[in-house]
């Protein structure tokens, strides 16, 4: 049988296949991210009453409801009848992500795909990446994809029980950015000096369906603009 | 004026009703894992639902007030007793409300059944705010002191509170939206009896029984998740818990009915849990008749321990 979480290699023009997950929210499945990230967009942009949250991870919308505000019977004919806006433009923003490429993992990457730290570097900075999905921690980005010859390492065999705020890492065909110290399976190219999010302010400038870039910067640049906002 | 934390017990949290409205940016839902007991600690003290509360694991632990506290306690039946000064002053059977003198400490044992119990104070306790939300992962340590504000209240035992059997373990679930993995997963599941693990927590409920093999998806993306998610990570369910992270990579196959969640909060390590498969529209009655009957006990009770009612 065909796993069903894969999707099919040619996608329909605009179609989606909208479940029910659980008794409190509905799932959007879409052949395609940008698809999946636009439709998110418009849900959010309706703001009808009952939604609490819409959550885009990948090809998959999540729409959760609270049934007492609105009839899920209803909400489910307005869901379907949504489709994604056309793909004028990217439905997020571009976002510039300084880095200084200093990480523990950047020797030992360049190591084991035979080529230097700064082609490492070049490689990794040079294109824009889409951001899938926001998750794994508050505010980490999900973001890809990794071009060769820099795609498809295998995450760490043993995950970092810490891994430093703003560490930019790559694992598989994905790269992101962890936000605040926590464990990570990722490998380490460098770090940010900027603040990628802040709770209690409520502050979550990386949204899904943003597009991210990296730029290099040296140390000295690091220092000073150490704990700025993105 | 504060509640001092003597002993924090097997693991104790403040919670809330959480954070809606947040997953998108990766920030867990969080709150009580057995909200209707949360709240109804909370109209024992006269609060409105969703007020911080105290959700304590399996061993409630030691309590000093510094001041006169309007408290209560509602939840998995733990021995509760009022201590002054070593002595036992006046035993407590929970749920109540009850005042706990300055000086004096509330000292709870190891639940009976179930697994957690919730403390509520009036006007509920006044840690910091994040997000809307005082509900925090963190556990609390001796030492610790939980702001609230000085009050009394009466000795109060509501009748008819329970919305469950707690001795009721079984769990009705909905097929996830990995169930077609394997035609005979939602079957596995409905005829298995497992037992929930000892590494479970807010995060997951690892339940042990029969191995159950579905053929991987190693391209698999990952998808949200919400808490009641039944997982198949490697061969081994888990239920993804009150405080699980917004998105998931391994198989969904079924989704516990959310009338029943707050049950998957009471689940203990050692307990034997069963499914039973209902559809999407007994899915959605069972929700409105829970929410309906919740809410007709927690204003009854508010009514009942207002000031001079």
């Amino acid at each position: 049988m065909e796993p069903t979480s894969s999707a099919p290699d040619t996608p329909p023009t605009e179609g989606f296949e909208l479940i029910a997950l659980g008794d409190r929210a509905f799932l959007a499945r879409f052949a395609g991210e940008r698809q999946a990230a636009r439709w998110a967009a418009a849900v959010i942009a309706r703001g009808w009453p009952g939604v609490i949250d819409v959550v885009p991870a990948y090809r998959d919308v999540a729409v959760f409801v609270d049934p007492e505000r609105i009839p899920l019977e209803d909400l489910q004919r307005l869901l379907n009848a949504l489709t994604p806006a056309p793909e004028v433009s990217s439905p997020g923003r571009r976002l510039v992500i300084p880095v200084l490429y200093d990480g523990p993992d950047l020797e030992p990457t360049a190591d084991r795909l035979g080529i230097t730290p700064a082609e490492v570097v070049a490689y990794h900075a040079g294109p824009v990446y889409d951001v899938f999905a926001i998750g794994f921690s508050p505010g980490f980005p999900y973001a890809g994809w990794l071009r060769p010859p820099l795609e498809g390492l295998p995450r760490r065999e043993s995950p970092r029980t810490r891994v430093p705020a703003g560490s930019v890492a790559v694992a598989g065909r994905q790269t992101g950015v962890y936000p605040g110290p926590s464990p990570g399976g990722w490998h380490l190219l460098g770090r940010t000096p900027l603040c990628l999010v802040d709770m209690d302010d409520g502050y979550f400038p990386i949204r899904a369906g943003d597009q991210i870039q990296f730029r290099p910067i040296t140390p000295e640049e690091f220092e000073a603009r150490l704990h700025e906002r993105l | 004026m504060s509640l001092i934390v003597i002993d924090p017990g097997q693991c104790a949290t403040v919670q809330d009703a959480g954070r809606p409205g947040y997953l998108r940016f990766g920030v867990p839902r969080g709150g009580a894992f057995d909200a209707f007991s949360a709240d109804l600690a909370n109209a024992l003290v006269g609060n409105p639902a969703g007020r911080a509360v105290v959700e304590l694991t399996l061993r409630g632990g030691e309590f000093e007030a510094e001041c006169p506290l309007a408290l209560a306690i509602a939840g998995a039946p733990m021995p509760a007793m009022v201590v002054e000064a070593g002595t036992i002053v006046r035993s407590l059977d929970p749920p109540t409300s009850f005042t706990l003198a300055a000086g004096r400490r509330l000292r709870l044992g190891r639940a009976s059944c179930g697994l957690r119990t919730y403390l509520a104070v009036r006007q509920g306790w006044q840690t910091p705010r994040v997000l809307d939300s005082r509900s925090r992962e963190t556990f609390l340590r001796p030492g610790d002191r939980l702001p609230g504000e000085p009050g009394v209240v009466p000795i109060h035992r509501p009748r008819e509170v329970s919305l469950t059997e707690p001795s009721d373990r079984r769990l009705r679930v909905l097929p996830g939206p990995d169930a077609g993995l394997g035609s005979y997963l939602l079957e596995s599941l409905a005829n298995g009896v497992f037992r929930v693990g000892l590494h479970s927590n807010r995060v997951g409920v690892r339940l042990a029984g029969s191995p159950i093999v579905v053929a991987g998806d190693p391209s698999r993306l990952s998808s949200p998740v919400a808490p009641g998610a039944i997982q198949l990570a490697g061969e081994q369910l888990i239920v993804l818990g009150v405080a699980c992270g917004t998105m998931g990579g391994y198989p969904h196959v079924a989704q516990v009915v959310t009338a029943d969640l707050d049950r998957l909060g009471q689940l203990a390590p050692g307990d034997d849990v069963s499914f039973e498969l209902v559809d999407l529209d007994q899915a959605r009655a069972l929700d409105r008749e829970r929410s309906r009957q919740a809410r007709a006990i927690l204003a009854r009770i508010r009514s009942a321990t207002r000031p001079g009612g």
